[in-house]
């Protein structure tokens, strides 16, 4: 009986935690066509991929690494921007966390703060690792998570259409779940 | 568990018995050795789960401290899942482990927790392939047991785990959101395969252990046996020394009765002899020429008496340990010289032909001369009695025995000679050669016997060579000086050769 009871108590913390890691943050409300006013320079010959990124959100971290696996395996030279916010009331440099070095390592990828997240705001997105895949003729390709679970790596549907989309292989979902980190306080 | 569970006893002979008590004894100490394992593994895997609690929460604090809503930061989930959850999972198997080591319920509860602990460690490190390693390697320690039984366990959670992650989260499992509702069992299947060769593995050491413990029954039966053969082997010795002592007890007191008997029969058996002389002297002066030759074999007879009493008390002093020797330093050609005077005519009388080979710088003797002259005698005496119309020869000689200066005596003659049979029992008491010799020669047996233990007292030794109808050789070789050879004068024996 007393096992039992331990079994069902470990149980009910495993779901607990499963839960937590399997449920998608808030989903963007990205633009379908490149945002005007942003300093971002959209390419113009191909496809421009924009990450939404908290500095400090460990999910983040096996975001990154799907974006680099993205990357790495449709050999596709999208112009790459991490934008990485910084809220108010931190130090500049603050946003230079180890996500940020991780970002900058991989190739074709360039990070860039976001004050305040006000491009984060202008391309409709509230949650890290919120990764944005435009046509070189600005729209809209793909709105989602390259994760399956909070900073769970591996295959998942969001980095396949992802690659599928810049390898033009096929059509890939346009849109899926996002997993990480609130980029702003709740209620702001 | 026993592997030989099943075997019948249909006999009941001595080694049928040894055999199942070595079985019974066997099966005590493998239970004992299993229940040890059981144990020690218990209290192995509490310390791993609470060494993998506290790893979990290290490394959650290092990977996922915290988790950010904008600029609010908290304590991640992950870190608290960490602690309550892995607290849970590892605490109660680790008491148990503790507390309750070698219980089935124990070691199948640490089994279960070992696989959770997998389960929520792969969570935490993200779903990492590498920390999928876990579950094959926590499954091999699980092996420790040498109970395949415990991998049962083990491998449900497994196959639970991965049949509710398919079916609730299956990218966290298998990368896609939609997946077959029997992938789980191709995962199951790669954890049970593992598991077949645990198995093995497990029943393998099991049989290892179960021979291992027959061994040492058997080693335990053989030292138990050997045990008491040694103290069965303790007591008989005991015995041997009491009976031993007793025997020697006997043999004081017959020596110490037969020398207080000979010296009371002596006594008046003197008086005899001395009686009878003097009766003939008178039957004689007073013509009485009839009763003379009466008188002379009372004389006769009490001369044999005395000769026999005075034999049986030598012999029976020497049994007695109270014959010691007169050491003195004598010339042996001068001992010669004397005992020729005594000798001669006694050997001379049937015809007999006696001759002395001694060097003249023969040299001295530091011995018991008179007990030298009584074995030199005796053997004379015998020569004298056994040989008609032949040869007597005496030789003296210096040799060295095992280094030690000595003197060779060799008596020989070409009389009647002995078979091998009687060489071999002639040094014994109250034996001669045959039965007849005694009615036929004389003497009373025991003058051998008293010359080879004359021998042995004085560190010497005595043999014979003989053969019928051709004659005897007797060689005794006493130390030139007794002390030096006293320590072996126990250890030398008497030598009859045919």
């Amino acid at each position: 009986m007393l096992g039992l009871c331990w079994l069902a108590a470990v149980g009910a913390g495993l779901w607990v935690v499963r839960e937590y890691d399997n449920a998608p943050g808030v989903a963007a409300n990205a633009p379908v066509r490149w945002p005007a006013g942003t300093p971002l320079a959209p390419d113009a010959a191909g496809p421009t991929l924009v990450m939404l990124a908290h500095p400090m959100c460990p999910c983040t971290r096996a975001s990154l690494d799907e974006l680099a696996e993205a990357l790495a395996r449709s050999k596709a030279s999208a112009r790459t921007y991490v934008l990485f916010i910084r809220p108010s009331g931190f130090a500049e440099g603050w946003e230079r966390s180890e996500l940020w070095q991780k970002a900058a390592r991989i190739p074709g990828v360039t990070p860039i703060r976001d004050d305040l997240g006000v491009e984060a705001a202008r391309f409709g997105t509230s949650t890290s690792g919120q990764t944005l895949l435009y046509a070189a003729d600005g729209t809209l390709l793909f709105s989602g998570g390259i994760t399956g679970s909070r900073g769970h790596a591996g295959d998942n549907d969001g980095r396949s259409s992802l690659v599928a989309l810049l390898t033009r292989a096929g059509r890939g979902q346009s849109h899926t779940n996002v997993f990480g980190c609130p980029l702003f306080a709740r209620g702001a | 568990m026993n592997p030989q569970a099943g075997v019948t006893m249909t006999t009941h002979s001595p080694k049928d018995v040894s055999n199942k008590s070595i079985q019974s004894r066997a099966a005590a100490l493998f239970a004992e050795n299993e229940q040890e394992l059981h144990r020690r593994t218990d209290r192995l895997f509490a310390a791993l789960m609470l060494v993998q609690w506290v790893a979990s929460i290290a490394f959650a604090i290092w990977v996922s401290p915290l988790t950010w809503e904008g600029p609010v930061s908290r304590t991640h989930l992950h870190v608290w899942a960490a602690i309550v959850v892995g607290g849970a999972i590892s605490v109660f198997p680790a008491l148990l482990g503790l507390l309750r080591p070698g219980h089935t319920s124990t070691r199948f509860t640490i089994a279960t927790a070992q696989m959770l602990m997998g389960a929520l460690l792969i969570h935490l490190t993200g779903g990492r392939i590498e920390t999928h390693f876990h579950v094959f390697g926590s499954l091999a320690f699980l092996a420790f047991y040498r109970d395949w039984r415990v991998l049962i366990p083990a491998t449900v959670v497994v196959a639970a785990d991965h049949l509710l992650r398919g079916i609730y989260w299956p990218e966290s499992v298998y990368g896609v959101v939609v997946a077959s509702q029997w992938r789980w069992l191709e995962h199951a299947a790669w954890v049970v395969f593992e598991d077949s060769i645990l198995v093995v593995a497990c029943r393998r050491s099991v049989v290892e252990m179960w021979q291992s413990a027959e061994r040492t029954a058997a080693l335990e039966e053989t030292r138990d046996v050997q045990r008491r053969n040694a103290e069965q082997l303790h007591r008989l010795v005991d015995q041997l020394r009491i009976t031993q002592q007793q025997a020697e007890a006997a043999t004081r007191a017959k020596s110490d009765f037969l020398a207080s008997m000979s010296h009371e029969l002596r006594t008046p058996l003197n008086a005899i002899i001395l009686y009878s002389e003097l009766l003939q002297e008178e039957a004689r002066d007073q013509g009485h020429e009839s009763s003379i030759a009466d008188l002379e074999r009372i004389q006769s007879a009490g001369k044999h008496l005395m000769e026999l009493i005075n034999d049986i008390l030598d012999l029976s002093k020497i049994e007695a340990g109270k014959m010691a020797l007169s050491i003195e330093t004598f010339d042996v050609r001068d001992m010669f010289n004397e005992l020729f005077d005594t000798a001669g005519p006694l050997v001379r009388t049937k015809g007999n032909v006696l001759t002395l080979q001694c060097p003249d710088d023969i040299g001295p003797m530091t011995t018991d001369q008179m007990k030298t002259r009584q074995i030199l005698l005796n053997l004379l005496g015998n020569a004298g009695k056994f040989t008609h119309d032949g040869t007597v020869t005496v030789a003296v000689r210096s040799v060295a025995v095992r280094g030690v200066d000595s003197i060779e005596f060799t008596v020989a003659d070409t009389g009647v000679g002995m078979t091998l049979a009687q060489t071999e029992r002639i040094f014994d008491a109250f034996t001669q050669a045959d039965v007849t010799t005694t009615r036929k020669y004389g003497g009373t047996g025991l003058g051998l016997a008293i010359v080879s233990r004359f021998c042995q007292l004085m560190g010497g030794t005595i043999a014979v060579e003989s053969e019928p109808g051709v004659g005897s050789c007797f060689t005794v070789v006493l130390p030139r000086v007794a002390e030096a050879a006293h320590d072996r004068a126990a250890s030398d024996g008497v030598v009859a050769v045919a």
